[in-house]
């Protein structure tokens, strides 16, 4: 069991026609340990998805190593929840699902998708397309696909903007019974930083593009108790003094 | 039979009634009676001339057609993926694009010979360009956000061709067959016409020079009607079922 290390040197956007050339990316290095859960958090447009992308082996265009151990490029063992469903509209639900394994209709296969429409109550659309289903609809039915592949690294973006947080909440808890049942690594960006301390072993802060690690943190209580308003309240206003605080020490630093 | 149907019909029977009439009213050896045309037709039909010439130019038009559509979708398909060939190669597919059809035909004949491969090759050359130009614009069309999906869950390269580019892709191939066949037909014509002993375009270029404009017309309307089955037949089932979904 080793860890997972990425690292990225630089990555560059290169300069259009109608842009000049952007640094997203620039010496940016962060351990994952296996079976752990890590959000990332950062002001919008700082190379998040970007980050993401990369992880997740569509962007092999940057410099730097991403160790994932003993997976392969090829191993289908990587899960991609994106900032929009991504389902292919000519393909129904379930065919949208079907799509992502070997073989759908192994008994152990149908019993997990059973189970996770019936998480998400889209049981019903199940032979719906997408185009007939709304947006909160589709997200589900996108997170389905994701935990259907039963992954060893599951990057989720942003997974749960636009449902309502009743059923964002019920997924977030399904996602942390999942996670501890079948422990798998997850990397989750959001910019929700009560959701970070709700799901998270350790919290990575990224600054600006070109982004970096800023700083991380271990989320300390115990996630029996993170269902407490309070105490999650209370954590995060001891991110903000230690956030004022990094800030002043990342410019001594560098 | 619903309305629709039902107005097409109605315009095609008034469409040779007007034609009947002009023609017993005018009297004019040019233009001979609906009645007439049809007569021949029929005639002709019974002989076995028509269907044994319809059925040569038929087969020209499948394997050149066939050939067409292959040739043009894997250059069209490369040319949209890789900017650098597309740069390069778009000044060749102007040109193509604009020599007439007239031209590559004879000069087929004159380096070829009078060969039926000839014949295909000079349709064949007129055809791919466009298919191309249709291709390469649904290929610069494609969804990456759909292609980084399938990217990240390793779908590889066939089960991608197959579920994602292939799905987007249709409705550009669809056009392409569309205005690909009218366009062959056109041209296999002129090909017969000027370098083949058999076909269509042969026995259309024999009735000119006899002034049978009653069998001209009989073989014209022999045409529309295949032209009509092809389209009901397998162009439009073909476009229903993969639209399924576009609801």
């Amino acid at each position: 069991m080793t860890d997972y290390s990425i690292d990225i040197t630089r990555k560059e956007y290169p300069a259009t026609a109608s842009t000049s050339a952007h640094i997203a990316i620039k010496n940016l290095h962060l351990t994952l340990k296996q079976n752990e859960f890590v959000c990332l958090v950062g002001p919008s447009g700082c190379g998040k998805t970007t980050l993401m992308n990369i992880v997740a082996g569509i962007d092999q265009n940057y410099e730097g190593t991403i160790n994932l151990g003993t997976l392969s490029q090829t191993d289908n063992k990587v899960a991609y929840v994106f900032q929009e469903p991504r389902l292919l509209p000519w393909r129904s639900v379930i065919q949208n699902i079907h799509l992502v394994l070997d073989d759908p209709n192994a008994p152990h296969n149908t019993k997990l998708i059973e189970e996770l429409l019936e998480l998400m109550e889209i049981t019903h659309i199940r032979d719906h397309y997408p185009g007939q289903i709304s947006l909160g609809m589709a997200r589900r039915v996108a997170l389905v696909r994701a935990f259907v592949v039963q992954p060893q690294i599951l990057l989720m973006d942003e997974p749960f903007v636009s449902l309502d947080e009743r059923t964002a909440q019920r997924i977030r808890q399904r996602l942390l019974e999942t996670w501890q049942t079948q422990p798998h690594t997850i990397l989750f960006v959001t910019h929700d930083i009560r959701e970070a301390i709700y799901l998270a072993d350790r919290i990575v802060f990224l600054s600006q593009a070109p982004s970096n690690v800023i700083n991380e943190v271990k989320v300390t209580i115990p996630r029996h108790n993170r269902t407490d308003e309070h105490s999650i309240e209370a954590f995060r206003q001891s991110l903000k003094r230690i956030g004022s605080k990094t800030k002043n020490y990342s410019g001594a630093t560098k | 039979m619903n309305s629709p149907r039902l107005n097409a019909c109605i315009s095609v029977v008034l469409l040779l009634a007007f034609w009947q009439l002009l023609a017993t009213s005018l009297k004019l050896q040019a233009l001979p009676p609906a009645t007439e045309v049809l007569k021949q037709l029929v005639m002709v039909t019974e002989n076995g001339q028509l269907p044994y010439h319809l059925g040569i130019t038929l087969t020209r038009l499948i394997v050149s057609f066939s050939l067409s559509m292959i040739i043009g979708v894997l250059i069209g398909i490369g040319l949209g993926r890789q900017p650098i060939l597309d740069q390069f190669f778009d000044q060749w597919l102007l040109i193509l694009l604009n020599i007439p059809a007239l031209v590559t035909i004879i000069l087929c004949y004159l380096w070829f010979g009078l060969t039926e491969a000839a014949a295909i090759l000079a349709v064949v050359i007129n055809k791919v360009p466009n298919v191309v130009v249709t291709i390469r614009e649904g290929t610069r069309a494609l969804d990456t956000r759909l292609l980084e999906m399938a990217d990240s869950y390793r779908f590889g390269r066939w089960k991608t061709y197959r579920h994602v580019i292939w799905p987007q892709l249709f409705p550009y191939l669809m056009a392409a067959a569309r205005t690909g066949l009218a366009l062959i037909w056109k041209i296999i014509l002129v090909v017969e016409l000027l370098g083949c002993s058999n076909g269509m375009g042969y026995q259309i270029h024999l009735f000119f020079q006899l002034f049978d404009v009653t069998s001209i017309l009989a073989y014209t309307i022999a045409f529309i009607i295949v032209i009509q089955l092809i389209e009901m037949f397998i162009l439009k089932p073909l476009e229903q079922r993969a639209s399924t979904w576009r609801q």
